[in-house]
């Protein structure tokens, strides 16, 4: 269980990232979904103990995570959003020096850890190859691969899925969905489908502050209702969206269908839809930033 | 299409390592050997630092030695692409190959001029440095830098350029490449030898593509004011000479396109058989997973891995990096004539055995640049290579602890040195036994020159680590050590010589064969601890101060330093202070209390005001010695002279004498001293200088005993010119060094290395008929102390 109590982390140049946030994290995959720009990383970090918040605690277990980073390292996988590798490095080498770092100590240990890993994350055929010349996928599932090493009970993954064509997405998805329920898996994202698919709790963060939590089903269903969506030209968009709380807009057929968020139903040709996450989400986001 | 594919070519260049590596070696080679005594490169004697014989000698030979720097800019662009993989999307493009081969060419070349105007800059800027005797300079004239950079050094360097891109073009590898430039400079070198006589003079000015012969034709009986004034017009033979090279260059670059093949069929076979032996290997069956995957340790055992494989992989980096190739074939090149030639050092056409003696000092000088430079840069390199490849996030929040960042780091610059260092060895035994000389003495190369080098470069290595951890930027780490190299050779020249205050500086180290180390190893290894220690505490605040994370800001890091100088960090960091501490007062015991501290500049006010105290005694009339009896009590080991003597003196000067004026030798302890019927009137102390006055004046004729004491002794060790006359093996002392003389009548009394200095040490009288031939830069552990290594031969003609 991890606890996050109100964090706040304002930069050296007056952006505050995160604004007293709360949050009680369980064991099993938990998302956290936010727009670019959101402070979604920078709670990433905090939480990775790579940068010290302004004020806040954290808690994991019985560890108190800003007094002894060494003791949360020791059970923490970490996915940045992006890493570099070394020039002229493989795979296989990279993740056996991963696991020495890591504390793995043994050569024979630790071969057994490297290849069981590579094996997992289906890099095995190209374990000597240099993780310079791999594809985003590929490069992913590497950086999932270091970050199970030691079978840590804190896994954080930053923007896993950024960049990756479908096939890729599907088949990290799937390496996440495996680690297993055992564990905390915080899977921070902008791509609402991540979520979905995978997460039985998560949290929406904007501005630096979480604006909505809870699991995907409850927010879905207490939306049920209130979404509505209609088909018009794009000429129209603006005056739509002087007129409703206009939550997404997205293309069809070279028409643009909208979404809006309203109690009643507003009639003009608006249709009820049964929202899904993506609806949340949206929802969401556009109320938090009317209020702004 | 052409223009655009040479200006990215450019750019990629400026932006690359190489190219910021060589511009700092380049200026700092030109401009030690412009500002430092020890060094000249075509200057010396009457000529100008900045003459234009000096400026014009300095551009050609280091566009010779550019040659290495030359080949890394030009073959990586033929290389590059099938390294990085993307030539296949460049051949897939409508490039033609006439732009896609010169527009890079062009672009490479560019690069490498630019980087080359370094040379020039450094002799402008060394020619306003104050630390400069003002009559070795003169004004500096802008033609003659023009005439050096675009007639003299362009030219090679464009053929230089032309030759490896052609080489590049066929070979597709750095290595071949480079195993052509040592050709090239081997065939160069040896042809030089070989037709230097006056009747091939004319025709090796003609026709030695990189110039060197025409200039030195044109120069040849130019007096030393014609050298400080004149630079010789393009015309002639040098015209001819460049034109030449320009043709030759042309000839290769036209041949690098006929050689050119978009795609190399061998490549393709090469590529294609690489793929089907790795698919072989990568097909090799994935492990069965057996139950949970290995839990981590965080004991010794983990420590030490930790240690072992981040050392590992930051030696790997080094060693596999380009810039440390050209680095390493510079310096070896450098050295290579520098110890070829060290037989001919005897000086009188004589050749000497190449013992390992004889081949330490210019190995040291010659190579010495390069283990300082990769100190520095080094550290620079790892130190912000997490970061700079992004690694830093993944790798820092790993459980591995703080030390196994900084520790490693700093172990793996020391490996790489030790091996640089070795390497020279290599060169150095590989030139015995090209001699014909098989007697290696591999300890004495281990104890004289790999050991303490290894640990004075080192230090330099923990200094720039340090620095580093501090530092805001790569380049503000990098700064500041150019800063502290330069803050160090002007403090020294302001006569602050303490090695306890000077960064990892030692004593000097003579050695022989016959006296071996003698005992200067003490003192130089009592101040290498000592700096060790000093930079034990260094290493351990850059631990302290280590960027961990995301947070760059060096406050916050300064706030939390005292917490992490707790539990064994701060036991450590205890020993390291007492150890400094300690052994600094040790050395204090013995460079100012056991023995005087004096610095250079004392010195010269000391003779000064020897020689104007003292002046009016000149020609003070003194009795003969007519006889000399001498007991001299040798005790090398300690060392220690007692000299219990007597003179019988006579009065040649047909006058009566009335005084009697003995001088001793500045360091000399008078232990007793009578003069019959004398007695003492008057002692300078300070000059170790007695005048005796007679109450019965000595009569024309007369003979009188006089009987002295004296002791010559060293305790423990000094800061600087330690006893090296009274050795355990090799004792040579002169009569002047331990006993009194008579009088004031021309000679001074010094030690013979403290005579008044018309001119400093170490500089060679240079006339216009000697001439350098191979100039190999020397360099030495101790932040450049430079000197050159000269080679002159006379004219056989």
């Amino acid at each position: 269980m991890l606890i996050i109590e109100n964090l706040t982390h304002v930069y050296g140049n007056g952006v505050r990232a995160l604004d007293e946030v709360n949050l009680t994290i369980p064991r099993g995959m938990y998302g956290l979904l936010g727009p670019n720009g959101a402070g979604k990383s920078t709670l990433m970090r905090t939480l990775a103990t790579l940068q010290a918040p302004t004020s806040g605690h954290i808690r994991f277990g019985d560890i108190d995570v800003l007094k002894t980073p060494e003791l949360l390292r020791r059970t923490l996988g970490y996915l940045p959003q992006d890493f570099g590798v070394y020039p002229r490095v493989s795979a296989y080498d990279m993740l056996d020096h991963m696991a020495v770092l890591k504390g793995i100590a043994g050569a024979k240990e630790r071969k057994e850890t490297v290849e069981s890993l590579l094996n997992q994350v289906n890099l095995w055929s190209v374990r000597k190859k240099a993780i310079a010349g791999f594809s985003g996928g590929m490069r992913q599932r590497f950086g999932i691969a270091q970050a199970l090493i030691g079978d840590p009970r804190l896994i954080i993954v930053d923007e896993p899925t950024a960049g990756l064509d479908p096939e890729e997405r599907n088949r990290f998805l799937n390496l996440l969905a495996e680690i297993g329920e055992n564990v905390v898996v915080i899977l921070s994202t902008h791509i609402v489908e991540d979520v979905s698919d995978l997460c039985p709790a998560m949290a929406i963060i904007c501005d630096g502050r979480i604006v909505k939590e809870g699991a995907p089903t409850d927010l879905v269903t207490r939306l049920a209702g209130r979404i509505w969506r209609k088909t018009i030209d794009k000429s129209e968009l603006d005056a739509a969206k002087t007129q409703y709380q206009v939550i997404s807009t997205r293309l069809l057929g070279g028409r643009t269908v909208i979404h809006i968020l309203s109690d009643q139903d507003p009639g003009d040709g608006f249709a009820a839809v049964e929202g899904g996450l993506e609806d949340v989400y949206f929802s969401t986001l556009s109320t938090t930033r009317r209020a702004a | 299409m052409f223009g655009k594919i040479a200006g990215f070519e450019l750019r990629y260049q400026l932006k690359s390592p190489v190219f910021w590596v060589v511009a700092v070696v380049f200026f700092l080679l030109t401009f030690g050997a412009a500002t430092i005594d020890q060094i000249s490169i075509g200057g010396g004697g009457s000529i100008h630092r900045n003459a234009p014989f000096a400026i014009a000698q300095t551009h050609l030979i280091l566009s010779i030695f550019y040659m290495f720097v030359t080949t890394a800019f030009v073959a990586n662009v033929v290389v590059r692409d099938d390294e990085t993989g993307f030539g296949p999307i460049l051949r897939s493009t409508r490039i033609r190959k006439f732009d896609y081969l010169y527009g890079r060419f062009v672009g490479a070349f560019l690069a490498a001029s630019i980087s080359f105007l370094v040379v020039p800059l450094a002799i402008f800027i060394g020619s306003y440095m104050p630390w400069i005797d003002p009559e070795r300079l003169g004004p500096n004239i802008l033609q003659a830098y023009l005439f050096s950079y675009f007639a003299l050094a362009l030219p090679a360097i464009f053929l230089t350029s032309a030759i490896f891109f052609a080489l590049a073009t066929v070979t597709r590898s750095m290595m071949w490449t480079y195993v052509g430039v040592i050709a090239f400079l081997v065939i160069w070198i040896i042809s030089r030898i070989a037709l230097d006589r006056p009747e091939f003079a004319t025709a090796t000015a003609l026709w030695d593509p990189l110039g060197q012969s025409a200039y030195r034709l044109i120069t040849k009986y130019w007096t030393a004011s014609e050298r400080n004034a004149l630079t010789p017009p393009l015309a002639g033979v040098l015209l001819f000479n460049r034109i030449f090279c320009l043709a030759l260059a042309a000839l290769f670059l036209a041949a690098a396109y006929w050689l050119f093949e978009r795609q190399s069929a061998e490549l393709a076979g090469n590529k294609k058989a690489k793929a089907l032996k790795g698919s072989a290997a990568e097909s090799d069956p994935p492990p069965v997973l057996t139950g949970p995957l290995p839990v981590p340790r965080y004991d010794g055992q983990a420590a030490w891995a930790q240690l072992v494989a981040r050392t590992r992989l930051d030696m790997g980096q080094v060693f596999k990096s380009p810039a440390y190739f050209v680095l390493l074939a510079l310096g070896l090149f450098n050295a290579g004539g520098a110890l070829w030639f060290a037989t001919e050092a005897g000086g009188y056409g004589g050749v000497i055995y190449p013992v390992t003696r004889v081949l330490l000092m210019p190995l040291m000088g010659s190579f010495g640049l390069i283990p300082m430079i990769i100190a520095i840069y080094y550290s620079g390199e790892l130190v912000w290579r997490e970061r700079e490849r992004k690694t830093h996030e993944i790798i820092d929040a790993t459980p591995v602890p703080d030390w196994a960042f900084v520790a490693p780091k700093t172990l793996a610059i020391a490996l790489v040195l030790i091996s640089t260092l070795l390497v020279s060895v290599f060169a150095a035994i590989i030139s015995q036994l090209a001699h014909g000389y098989t007697h290696l003495e591999l300890g004495k190369y281990l104890l004289w020159y790999v050991l303490p080098q290894a640990v004075d470069w080192t230090l330099l290595a923990v200094l720039a680590v340090f620095l580093q951890a501090i530092s805001p930027h790569k380049f503000i780490g990098w700064g500041l050590m150019v800063i502290y190299l330069v803050t160090t050779i002007t403090l020294s020249s302001l006569g602050f010589e303490h090695r306890l205050y000077n960064y990892g500086a030692v004593t000097d180290t003579p050695f022989s064969d016959m006296n071996g180390q003698g005992k200067f190893w003490i003192g130089a290894w009592w101040l290498r601890l000592y700096w060790s220690a000093f930079a034990g505490v260094l290493v351990l605040l850059a631990y302290g101060l280590w960027r961990r994370g995301t947070e760059t800001r060096l406050w916050p890091r300064l706030r939390r330093l005292p917490h992490r100088m707790t539990g064994k960090a701060g036991a450590t960091l205890a020993v390291a202070l007492t150890v400094f501490v300690a052994s600094g007062a040790f050395i204090y015991v013995n460079t100012n209390i056991w023995n005087d501290y004096r610095t250079s500049i004392d010195g010269e006010k000391w003779q000064a005001d020897y020689e104007k105290t003292l002046l009016p005694f000149e020609n003070t009339p003194q009795p003969k010695i007519v006889s000399m009896v001498l007991d001299v009590d040798l005790d090398p080991h300690a060392p220690r002279v007692t000299t219990k003597g007597s003179y019988v003196l006579e009065n040649r000067t047909g006058q009566p004498l009335r005084e009697i004026h003995a001088r001793f030798d500045r360091d000399l302890e008078v232990r007793g001293l009578s003069i019959e019927g004398g007695r003492s009137k008057m002692t300078y102390d300070r000059f170790n200088y007695r005048i005796f006055a007679f109450d019965t004046p000595m009569a024309p004729g007369e003979r009188r005993k006089m009987s002295f004491i004296t002791e010559r002794a060293q305790q423990g060790f000094p800061n600087s010119g330690a006893e090296s006359r009274v050795v355990d093996n090799g004792t040579f002392i002169n009569n002047l060094e331990i006993t009194p003389i008579l009088g004031i009548t021309g000679r001074p009394a010094g030690r013979p290395g403290q005579a008044p200095q018309v001119r400093p040490a170490g500089r060679t009288p240079h006339g216009p008929a000697g001439r350098c031939r191979v100039a190999a830069v020397q360099y030495s552990a101790q932040g450049l102390r430079l000197g050159v290594f000269r080679h002159h031969r006379h004219h056989s003609g």
